[in-house]
């Protein structure tokens, strides 16, 4: 209903905007097009050259995740049997994150 | 004067929302073509020795009313390798013991309990700490997800090596009034479909918190969660596209989850995403510089202008209100509303939207019941979620960066 009336006073009230807006809507949709079409094509063409030229990039070897200090730099412990337990605590104790196995639920 | 300022505002609104729209219709038109024919659907088939280990880890604060039906979907998963890690990050509720009831009933679970509130993205980091698979999937404790969503994403891992994240299609489940009706027009248009239209333009704005994948060397590599960050899902997935890791949407991935369903918490939620964005842009400046991140820039030259748009939408009204209070008392003939633009604009939103939940429709066939409400979308929903974002840039673009962990928002 209120889209009917937006579109009802622009007819009534402003017909000339209404087809100037429209053009305009339409000449964005084709042009966006083109647009993008063409970065994506430019930049696949860039990574073609650069794959026939380098090998292409490989992902980086990379060794297990460091967990001596948690994100804030606060340091961790991770106790033997945390990373298979099903259960799991992690408490603070003075400054240090403590990460261990913890009994098993009743 | 005024009105030479109010035609400019106009303008430059309209012009943004119509050239936009043209750019993720398109986008993401070029994406349903590449990506979701029938013909495509052979990407997702690997044979089963061949899928990585899956942690899936599910953090969790005062959840205690939705994480049963989150662990309860978690255990309907149809994926071989399997462990899941649901983390209370200091509950004073009944999440813990909600979280008992099926670990003690199955062997995939396990549970990682805090006894400090920390936030979630130390929850993630604590829970990434203890697990074990190749891949790192994170699910938020009141969502459900479907059953074939693990094997999905997975998928893009096996094929590309080069491929450090994975999204997946968040919908709204939880829709019991016009404020969530609203928000599943959101999440197929400016989530779903603006996704789609982002990977054709090279990279993407953010993976969906509510549901991730990640592969565990390429955050060997980058580094885990940033516990600083309003929005540590944005910041992350920033940081994976900064190390030229692809990051890639998959709308096959399909997890329901709920939504604010009323304007004060929907208000807290984007007043977060919004200082988390300006934090984002920040940190990541560097990147416009940058010659080889070039296909990151239509990302942040778009997300930049669109955080402009929302304060001239709102300076808009104000000039507008102006106008009709001084043409009531009789000080001016000059009709304010320039109905014709107007009829343009709206059109152009609520193309972009239909077009957003018919594209989506394969996924949610609900979704197409939002669409009588779809013309109300631009008139009311630019309001409300544009309140937050003028509220939170200029703080946020004042203030140094913190340091201290960001806490939970319970109600999002």
């Amino acid at each position: 209903m209120i889209f009917g009336y937006i579109w009802w006073r622009a007819v009534v009230d402003q017909p000339q905007q209404l087809l100037s807006g429209a053009i305009f809507w339409v000449a964005c949709v084709a042009l966006t097009g083109v647009v993008i079409l063409a970065w994506v094509a430019w930049n696949r063409s860039l990574a073609r050259r650069r794959i026939a030229k380098f090998g292409g990039r490989k992902l980086r070897a990379s060794g297990p995740i460091d967990f001596s200090t948690d994100a804030l730099g606060q340091p961790v412990v991770i106790a033997e049997g945390a990373l298979t337990a099903r259960l799991v605590g992690v408490d603070l104790v003075d400054g240090v994150k403590l990460i261990e196995p913890t009994a098993a639920p009743r | 004067m005024l009105l030479t300022v109010y035609e400019v505002l106009f303008t430059f609104i309209g012009v943004y929302v119509i050239v936009s729209s043209a750019g993720w219709v398109t986008g993401a038109l070029r994406f349903v073509a590449e990506r979701e024919r029938e013909s495509s659907d052979q990407f997702y088939e690997i044979p089963e020795n061949e899928l990585p280990s899956v942690t899936v880890l599910v953090p969790a604060y005062c959840e205690a009313k939705t994480i049963g039906a989150c662990l309860a979907a978690l255990r309907a998963v149809d994926y071989p390798k399997l462990e899941v890690v649901a983390i209370d990050d200091g509950s004073p509720d009944e999440t813990a013991e909600r979280i008992l009831e099926h670990v003690a009933t199955d062997q995939r679970l396990r549970f990682l309990r805090k006894s400090v509130n920390e936030g979630k993205a130390m929850a993630m980091n604590d829970g990434i700490a203890i697990s074990s698979g190749e891949l790192i999937v994170v699910v938020d404790a009141d969502a459900q997800i479907h059953p074939l969503a693990l094997r999905y994403m997975a998928a893009h891992f096996v094929r590309l090596p080069r491929v450090g994240g994975v999204t997946g299609n968040p919908r709204p489940i939880n829709r019991v009034n016009l404020l969530t009706e609203l928000q599943v027009a959101e999440y197929a248009s400016n989530v779903s479909l603006m996704r789609r239209a982002q990977v054709s333009w090279g990279r993407i704005l953010t993976m969906s918190g509510v549901i991730s994948a990640f592969r565990r060397a390429a955050l060997a590599d980058v580094g885990v969660f940033d516990p600083s960050m309003s929005t540590e899902d944005i910041e992350l997935t920033w940081r994976l596209q900064g190390h030229f890791y692809d990051v890639r949407y998959e709308p096959r991935a399909v997890l329901g989850m709920a939504v604010p369903e009323t304007v004060p918490v929907l208000l807290r939620q984007r007043l977060r995403w919004g200082r988390g964005l300006v934090e984002v842009l920040i940190k990541h400046a560097g990147i416009v510089v940058h010659w080889r991140n070039r296909r990151h820039w239509p990302v942040y030259f778009e997300a930049s202008v669109s955080l402009l748009w929302w304060h001239l939408l709102l300076v808009l009204w104000g000039v507008l209100l102006f106008f009709e209070a001084a043409r009531s008392l009789g000080a001016t003939d000059v009709d304010p509303v320039p109905w014709g633009w107007i009829a343009v604009v709206v059109t152009a939103a609520v193309a972009q939207l239909t077009t957003g939940i018919l594209i989506d429709r394969r996924y949610d066939r609900s979704a197409t019941s939002a669409l009588p409400i779809v013309p109300w979308y631009p008139l009311i929903y630019w309001v409300i979620v544009g309140i937050p974002s003028v509220i939170v840039t200029i703080p946020t673009l004042l203030h140094r960066r913190r340091v201290r962990n960001v806490r939970w928002n319970p109600q999002r």
